[in-house]
Order: structure tokens, then C-alpha cells, then sequence
């Protein structure tokens, strides 16, 4: 048995905006005037729906009426220009990347490793000479042993060689003021 | 090319869509070429579209919510509540009062009716453009008309 469906206010006025929206289907479309045939209020309701939205059409004018001033050429440029842009961008990553191996390549290649124990700045001094911003206080030539740069053997090899006893590193003066005031004095 | 062939029969109305709804962030015929520069990038799946003017009227509406996104500041008010100076001066009371009523509905029940009524696009592009069931835009365009309705009887 097939149920029976029934017309309530609210379906009713949902196809009615529908149908003042030009959005019902021709089917539904002949059944809802059907039933509007018998239905005055129904009838009233469309025309104040179809009133209200024939109204708003009218409140809504486009606000451009002439066709795009931009051409399908300056589209296709933009594209073409946005295309070329990118491969640029790409290409001078690499490039940069290229080059900074390069670079490194070729600095490990033209600066041969220095002698320990001698740090030096990469600025030259006066005369192109090299500057020599600190040397180790091992005397060159000397054997290389255990604990090579242990204190002891500095002060020891510096003893040898007649030198005065170099103050170790780190020791402040202020410190050894206060041990020997009278030397210091 | 078909794209271009869309450009000729779509490019007025989108670009009345962009003035109007993205027309205070940036200017509407850069974001039309932005547009078809986006389509050119998915030519097949625009092509292939139920709809490739309801596509076209989607990828608008991203290019513009970017363009909103970048440029915070307003050049003026906020759209629907701002007319054509001449629109205006025509205006009739009742006609006023519908511009008024339009003006308070909720943002996206506004868009949906705007985009019924003023780019005439079906239910179902509608959906496509904002990304919504169908239902849905029903249900707004059904609440527009009611609030309307009941806005111009008081």
C-alpha cells in the first residue's frame, strides 16, 4: 500500500522558492501548478515569493557590464612569464650550488695543509708576509713525544734551551702579584 | 585553445563576480588573468568539468580569498552594503529597504543568493563553486528568501 504523501506549509514554500528560482524540474514543475490550481493561499504565497525575489534581481544589478579589457594575450604572457620565472629560479639555485662546491673545491685544492701548531689569519701583513697571530712555545725541530704539549714538557724544553720560565697560559698576572709581591715590586 | 574559448564566454561575468565580491583587495581584471592563468596550469580537469563555468567560478573565488588573505587592509566598505552610486540614486523605498535587508543577511547566505541571483549560476554550481552539498545551498537560498520575505512585510 503506497503512503500517502501530504503537502505541508513548509514543502509548499520550498518549491515555491524553487520554482521563483527557476530550479524545480518540468515534472515537479507541472504537479506543483496542479495543486495550486485548487490552492488559492498557495497561489497567493508564489506570487508574494516570486514578488520578493523579482525584487532582490532588481536590487542586484552587475556592476560591470562590458567584457574583460584584459586580452587572452596578457593571460597567455602572465602563464608564459610565470613558467619562465620558475625555471629561473631553479636554474640559479643550481648555479649557486655549483658554484659553492666549486668553491670549496677549490679552496681544499690551493691552500695545502700548514704545519701544526701554528695558526695563522688570512690577511697578509705588511709586505705580503704572512701574519703570524700566535706560535707554539715548543722550539721547532723538537722530538715529538708523549704529552707533547703538556706543560711540564714546555717548561722543561724552554729550561734547556736557557729561555726564562715562560709564565703557563691562563695564569694572570694579578696572580702571580700576589704570590711573589716582591719580585713583582 | 578551449580555455581561451572560455575566457570569451565566461570572462564578463567572472570578472562582474571578482569586482563585486573581491573588488576592495585587489583589482578585478588581475585577478581574472590570475584566473585563467590558474586554469591554463589544469586545462584537462577544467575541460572535463559538469561545468567548466562553475570551475572557472571556483578557482575565482580562491584566487580572490588569496588576494583577501594577502592584502588585510580595506580600499572600503564591505560588499552588500555598497551599490553603485547611480543604482542608488534610483532607488525607489522599497527597493532601499530590499538593498538594506540583502545588506544584513548572514555572509555566506548573501554569497550564495549573489551568486544565484546576480551570476545566475544553477544549485548544483553553486555547490561546485563554494565546495558545499546541494542541500546546503538550498537551505541557504531558502533561508534568504523567508528572512527577506519577513524583513519586507515588517
Amino acid at each position: 500500500m503506497a503512503k500517502e504523501q501530504v503537502m505541508t506549509p513548509e514543502t509548499l514554500e520550498g518549491l515555491l522558492i524553487d520554482r521563483s528560482l527557476g530550479q524545480l524540474s518540468p515534472e515537479v514543475e507541472r504537479l506543483l501548478e496542479a495543486y495550486l490550481v485548487h490552492d488559492v493561499e498557495a497561489r497567493r504565497m508564489g506570487m508574494g515569493i516570486e514578488e520578493t525575489i523579482g525584487l532582490a534581481k532588481r536590487t542586484m544589478p552587475p556592476t560591470v557590464a562590458s567584457a574583460p579589457k584584459g586580452a587572452w594575450e596578457q593571460v597567455e604572457r602572465r602563464r608564459r612569464g610565470r613558467v619562465v620565472s620558475r625555471s629561473a629560479r631553479w636554474i640559479a639555485a643550481m648555479s649557486g650550488m655549483a658554484a659553492c662546491l666549486l668553491g670549496g673545491f677549490w679552496l681544499g685544492h690551493a691552500q695545502p695543509g700548514e704545519g701544526m701548531g701554528t695558526a695563522r689569519s688570512g690577511a697578509t701583513g705588511e709586505g705580503g708576509q704572512v701574519r703570524v697571530l700566535a706560535a707554539s712555545p715548543v722550539p721547532a725541530g723538537a722530538p715529538a713525544v708523549a704529552e707533547f704539549w703538556s706543560r711540564g714538557r714546555i717548561q722543561a724544553l724552554a729550561m734547556q734551551q736557557g729561555e726564562v720560565r715562560r709564565e703557563p697560559a691562563g695564569r694572570l698576572p694579578v696572580r702571580s702579584f700576589f704570590e711573589s709581591p716582591g719580585e713583582s715590586r | 585553445m578551449q580555455i581561451e574559448a572560455l575566457y570569451h564566454d565566461h570572462g564578463a561575468g567572472l570578472l562582474r563576480y571578482l569586482e563585486r565580491v573581491f573588488g576592495m583587495w585587489a583589482a578585478p581584471e588581475d585577478l581574472l588573468q590570475e584566473t585563467f592563468v590558474e586554469a591554463l596550469g589544469c586545462a584537462e580537469r577544467c575541460l572535463a568539468a559538469d561545468s567548466p563555468r562553475a570551475f572557472l567560478f571556483g578557482i575565482a573565488r580562491n584566487v580572490g580569498l588569496s588576494a583577501r588573505r594577502r592584502r588585510r587592509t580595506r580600499r572600503m566598505e564591505p560588499l552588500g552594503n555598497v551599490e553603485p552610486e547611480a543604482a542608488v540614486a534610483t532607488d525607489s523605498m522599497e527597493m532601499a529597504e530590499m538593498r538594506a535587508a540583502i545588506g544584513r543577511l548572514e555572509e555566506p547566505v548573501r554569497e550564495t543568493l549573489e551568486l544565484r541571483l546576480r551570476d545566475e549560476l544553477s544549485y548544483e554550481e553553486i555547490a561546485l563553486v563554494l565546495g558545499i552539498p546541494m542541500g546546503t545551498v538550498r537551505s541557504r537560498l531558502h533561508t534568504a528568501v523567508k528572512t527577506l520575505r519577513a524583513r519586507m512585510r515588517d
